[in-house]
């Protein structure tokens, strides 16, 4: 009877101990990566204004935007197999391969995470992109 | 005044032949989503890499020059605690946002290219963390439907860019980094 009670206590407490580990595991050591198009939008704004702020203030811009949840529209004028770019500003690369139907002068709106400006090709880069709405 | 006239004009018109001659000279091959990985395993720890492939790489054309963007925060690791770490401590994303290489493919040809890989030296300086260092290497060029695929890695030091590397975590990653690249540069 005594030897049943020890055994279950020490049963229960190393089930618990292998669940609090897995939960620490999960939520400390590895947490899930961030999922875009389930996060809320930090900023609306349309292409032109966004690489605007870059050119203008790029330290500003880099902090108030990189690793944000931007959505911003415009018409595509480039498009590749994982990627469109806006009017020559915005260069957006999407999470999966692009599969969707979206055609040079499309204007479109589109939810990805800002990666920063690129000086040589005078692009703010959006990365994990999904798109929202084709015109 | 007519002479001054002409002068002008003679003028005007040489201006536009050298800009339209320097447009037609350059020609660059660009690739917007370009490939990194950097890798600086241990053996029995788990593995510290990540993946930027949003990196721009631009390659002159007619004198091998060669330059590359990457977006620090661009690069996308497995494990999320280790991306916010390399962000937060290690490069300092926020300070330092970019790393860009300026260097030169030595005896660049781009008549000599076909669609077997050829090697080219590359002697460059990488911009890091705020700090330069002297980077040589060599890369494989083939072309590929009119682009040109340019295939490489080389090896760096956090130290040489005064990065840090807290004694908690020294064992777990590697003294020497190792770089590999992938661009598709198209005309």
């Amino acid at each position: 009877m005594n030897k049943k009670r020890i055994l279950s206590i020490v049963l229960t407490l190393f089930g618990l101990g292998i669940i609090g580990s897995l939960i620490v595991y999960k939520k400390v050591i590895n947490p899930a990566h961030r999922e875009i198009a389930k996060e809320v939008t930090d900023f609306t704004i349309d292409v032109d204004d966004l690489q605007f702020h870059f050119l203008n203030n790029p330290e500003e811009a880099t902090l108030k935007y990189v690793d944000k949840v931007i959505e911003t529209y415009g018409t595509v004028t480039e498009v590749g197999s994982d990627l469109v770019v806006f009017e020559e500003k915005v260069q957006a690369n999407f999470l999966e391969t692009n599969d969707q139907n979206i055609a040079v002068g499309d204007n479109i709106r589109i939810k990805g995470r800002c990666v920063g400006f690129d000086e040589f090709l005078l692009l703010v880069k959006i990365d994990q992109v999904t798109t929202i709405k084709i015109n | 005044m007519k002479k001054n006239k002409t002068l002008f004009l003679v003028l005007i018109l040489l201006a536009i032949n050298v800009f339209v001659y320097s447009l037609q000279a350059q020609e660059r091959y660009i690739d917007k989503s370009g490939y990194l990985k950097f890798e600086a395993s241990e053996k029995l720890f788990e593995p510290v890499e990540a993946i930027n492939d949003v990196v721009t790489a631009v390659l002159n054309a007619d004198n091998g020059e060669f330059a590359s963007l990457a977006l620090v925060t661009g690069f996308r690791f497995k494990n999320s605690l280790m991306e916010e770490h390399f962000n937060e401590n290690y490069i300092e994303s926020e300070t330092y946002p970019k790393a860009i290489f300026k260097g030169k493919l030595l005896g660049f040809d781009l008549s000599s290219l076909s669609n077997t890989p050829k090697e080219f030296e590359v002697d460059g300086k990488l911009e890091l963390h705020g700090k330069e260092k002297q980077v040589k290497t060599v890369v494989s060029l083939h072309q590929l439907d009119g682009a040109i695929v340019m295939k490489g890695s080389f090896a760096v030091a956090p130290s040489d860019f005064d990065i840090e590397i807290p004694s908690i975590v020294k064992n777990k990653i590697a003294k020497q980094v190792n770089v590999f690249l992938n661009f598709n540069l198209k005309p």
